[in-house]
């Protein structure tokens, strides 16, 4: 409502509709946050003087008509953004869009240029890796891959990905060890997903509120989370992960676990 | 007490499938079965390609809507410009490469699918039911069987939503044949499967049930019988889909097809959940997570109408169970026996290759069929499999859920797929929308397999929970260009493709014997449509398409098993040809599904 207001008044135009786009993206209602956003640069082009830097905004909402399935959209904005500031980031999701359009050797440059401008970049060497799967290239994807591979962030995508290309080349073995690593990684992504996805459509749920406190807690702010957890306990005495909390506020107890919360209700 | 509102994701649900089957080399000698339909192509002077394609019995689930207890409002098609999802599409008035015209309004047919949707949010009525094609009365002409829900709780007298039968008279027009066909099952139907089980040589159907599924025995003589608890086979779990198919090549030529039976989860009224919003009162279907996924069935045939429940001596019953709603039957490896493709909700999809001796091993974490192309679970719905880039092998499609794309596997052979859907132009139109019913059809007789995709959503609230979500969707149609898909649909294919519908279920038929391949699509709570590919039929005069109509060029070939199932479920089809003088060596030609 707020941000709507803000939209409203003369000269602010343009910093309502990024926040009202911002709120609905959160909320992963993508479609409401383009044409909020598409507001934005019909009010100011250039994207200047907003909350966040031109060259973000046009990142960001770049990678939401990604998502979308525009892709040809999602170029020009990333165009934009790449004009004002290049950043690895952006041209991996330029490559992400031309392979959305079906333009494998467009794709592959942006990402090369993604590689070049930083050599980690997980998500420009996953197309990278793509592409080569499609060539039935196994060794080249998994070449690819390396470097990657033993990085303490490494996700599910990036895993399979390896999984795939092992068993693109036979060596069952090998795919059969990295399947079981995707399966570890999937799980806890899985478990972040759904607490992230719970908590954006429905931020006052018990169970948003509980990971709340959870998150007050890990930063410090105990005074904020002990209220959270005190109101949530009247509704849930006997309640395993809050009673855990609850400890660790009064005793120091270790922060417990957010498996233990029961994902199926949240 | 804990307000455990929203869980992540809308439902979605079932739909059908077109039911598949593969033929596999057998003389033709009589009857009936599915037909081929195909189109040979001169390209130039020594290059004859040839595609034969079989349109057959095609079969298809659907979900449904609706409100309160009472009979759910039609559904009317949104008719405000769909707005183009790439804009590498021009959004065009001409008439594209790939076009059809809805016949409903003039046929005859006046069914009204009922899903059972209520303020309850009744889980089943997310889904909806299917419609199949088939030629029960052997006249030549391809009739239409429209499956529907019913309200909850199910009232087993009620007899207002009923599946409904109707004959093809020709000329685009069709008879109510319900009451003498005996057809008119009263109960909550969403899949159906057709196929000849006893060798008559007359067309039978199987449908999937939320309860008891039913096996309706064509008699001969224009009525069927209901046999499901004589044959066997009359499993009474959550029922989304079938596929006939002969697993083990038994051999025998007196009704050997057997049945896979996709099941969706464990569910009664009593464990529905609360999904939406409690606060604002707004409820939604819940997300598949929130049920759990029931165990399929396979049956072998006994050759004398009765089946044989064979899940567990199959190998089948190593999988966990899953939450399937689409399966095709078809050989994915080239070692002639046929396999199994099966769509889950939310789970990893099955590919169970046939290893003979009627045994089956799931290979789909290894064949890179389980999930995406980044490893992850994806809703999958529909399912459908071809030739698409003639090179002998059966690719893979499957459609999904809104964010996530319609993914189609590119055989790479040794049972290796790829999901290449972003580089071949399958993906980026299909995120917004929840894909249901699919097939491969070459639509407009160039050699290529097209694909078109029915869409629409689960849930008709969403803009009281401030979602993104439009719950009618356009239709998604692609043209196969040999190296890629180009989307087609929107104003340019049609009317239809213009507008937007709750699609469910998909069928596919040459209707009016002209050629080329027609479409029947199942909406939830809403009449179908009766889709007349143009490509052959009623091109205007001066238009392009007049002079491109010569190059269109079909053969449909009649298959009857003899020392096969009858239906020649498994047959595969070569083509040489003689090109001055000189053997050409063909592929194969395959179509599979049923």
């Amino acid at each position: 409502m707020q941000a709507g207001q803000l939209a409203e008044l003369s000269g602010q135009e343009a910093r309502g509709f990024l926040l009202l786009g911002t709120l609905h993206n959160n909320r992963l209602n993508r479609k409401q946050a383009i044409q909020a956003w598409q507001r934005v640069l019909q009010v100011n082009a250039d994207a200047s003087g907003l909350q966040v830097s031109a060259d973000e905004f046009l990142l960001t909402f770049g990678r939401v008509y990604l998502q979308e399935g525009q892709p040809q959209e999602a170029i020009a904005l990333l165009d934009r953004s790449l004009a004002i500031r290049a950043t690895a980031e952006t041209q991996t999701y330029l490559g992400e869009a031309f392979e959305q359009l079906g333009d494998s050797e467009r794709a592959v440059s942006a990402w090369t240029r993604a590689i070049e401008m930083h050599s980690l970049s997980v998500k420009a060497r996953e197309g990278m890796a793509r592409t080569a799967l499609q060539q039935q290239a196994s060794a080249k994807a998994l070449e690819w891959l390396r470097p990657v591979l033993n990085q303490p962030d490494l996700t599910s995508s990036t895993a399979y990905l390896a999984q795939r290309a092992c068993a693109l080349a036979g060596d069952n073995l090998d795919a059969a060890s990295w399947e079981k690593r995707v399966e570890e990684l999937r799980s806890q992504e899985q478990r972040h997903d759904m607490i992230e996805t719970g908590i954006q459509r429905s931020p006052q749920s018990f169970w948003s509120r509980a990971v709340l406190a959870h998150r007050f807690a890990r930063e410090g702010n105990a005074v904020q989370a002990a209220q959270i957890v005190m109101m949530l306990l009247k509704d849930a005495p006997d309640e395993p992960f809050l009673r855990e909390l609850a400890r660790h506020l009064e005793r120091g107890t270790p922060l417990p676990s957010l498996d233990l919360i029961p994902l199926k209700q949240f | 007490m804990f307000d455990f509102t929203d869980l992540t994701r809308p439902t979605k649900l079932e739909r059908e499938r077109p039911l598949f089957h593969v033929y596999r080399a057998f003389p033709i000698s009589r009857g009936f079965p599915s037909t081929l339909l195909g189109s040979c192509l001169a390209t130039s002077k020594f290059k004859i390609q040839m595609l034969i394609r079989v349109l057959s019995l095609a079969v298809m689930s659907v979900i449904a809507v609706g409100c309160g207890r009472t009979q759910p409002s039609v559904i009317k098609p949104d008719t405000s410009p769909v707005p183009r999802t790439n804009s590498a599409l021009e959004p065009s008035v001409v008439r594209g490469p790939l076009h059809f015209t809805d016949m409903l309004a003039t046929s005859g047919i006046d069914f009204i699918h009922v899903s059972g949707d209520s303020s309850d949010k009744p889980f089943p009525a997310a889904n909806g039911s299917g419609v199949a094609t088939f030629d029960y009365d052997l006249d030549g002409l391809l009739d239409v069987l429209f499956l529907t829900g019913v309200p909850f709780p199910i009232d087993e007298q009620q007899t207002k939503s009923v599946n409904r039968c109707y004959r093809n008279l020709g000329e685009w027009r069709f008879e109510d044949v319900t009451a003498q066909t005996h057809l008119g099952h009263n109960g909550y139907s969403a899949g159906v499967a057709v196929g000849d089980i006893d060798s008559d040589g007359f067309p039978d159907a199987y449908i999937n049930c939320y309860g008891r599924n039913q096996l309706f025995r064509n008699q001969g003589d224009g009525t069927f019988e209901e046999q499901g608890h004589f044959a066997g086979v009359d499993d009474e779990g959550w029922g989304t889909s079938a596929a006939f198919l002969d697993y083990d090549n038994d051999g025998c030529n007196d009704g050997c097809l057997d049945l896979y039976v996709c099941n969706y989860a464990l569910w009664t009224p009593k464990t529905n959940h609360y999904c939406g919003d409690v606060a604002r009162g707004v409820r939604i279907f819940c997300n598949p997570t929130t049920v759990e996924p029931a165990r399929h069935r396979l049956f072998r045939s006994e050759g004398d109408g009765h089946f044989q429940e064979a899940f567990d001596d199959s190998g089948l019953a190593t999988v966990a169970p899953g939450r399937g709603q689409g399966v095709v039957a078809a050989d994915l490896n080239e070692d002639g026996q046929i396999d199994l493709y099966v769509g889950n909700d939310l789970q990893p999809n099955y590919l169970f290759l046939n290893r003979g001796g009627g045994k089956f091993e799931n290979v789909a974490e290894l064949s890179g069929t389980a999930r995406d192309h980044l490893g992850r679970n994806q809703a999958s719905m529909g399912v459908d499999a071809a030739d698409v880039n003639r090179d002998g092998r059966f690719e893979l499609f499957v459609t999904n859920y809104e964010g996530e794309h319609n993914a189609f596997y590119q055989n790479l052979g040794t049972a290796q797929f790829q999901d290449v859907s972003h580089s071949r132009g399958l993906a980026a139109d299909s995120l917004p929308h929840i894909g249901w019913g699919t097939v491969f059809a070459d639509f407009d007789l160039d050699g290529w397999p097209d694909v078109i995709v029915t869409n629409g959503h689960t849930d008709n609230n969403l803009d009281d929970l401030g979602r993104d979500g439009k719950y009618l969707q356009p239709a998604g149609l692609w043209r196969n260009t040999a190296s890629r898909f180009a989307f087609c649909g929107g104003t340019a294919a049609g009317d239809y493709f213009a507008n937007a519908h709750v699609g469910r279920g998909l069928a596919l038929a040459d209707l009016d014997n002209d050629g080329d391949p027609d479409v029947l699509i199942a909406h939830k709570d809403s009449p179908p449509a009766l889709l007349r590919n143009d490509a052959l039929s009623s091109v205007p005069v001066g238009s392009p398409e007049t002079s491109n109509k010569s190059n269109k060029r079909w053969i449909r070939v009649r298959l009857i098993g003899t020392r096969s199932n009858r239906d020649a479920v498994g047959a595969e089809v070569t083509c040489p040809l003689m090109i001055l003088g000189c053997c050409s060596r063909c592929r194969p030609i395959y179509r599979t599904s049923i």
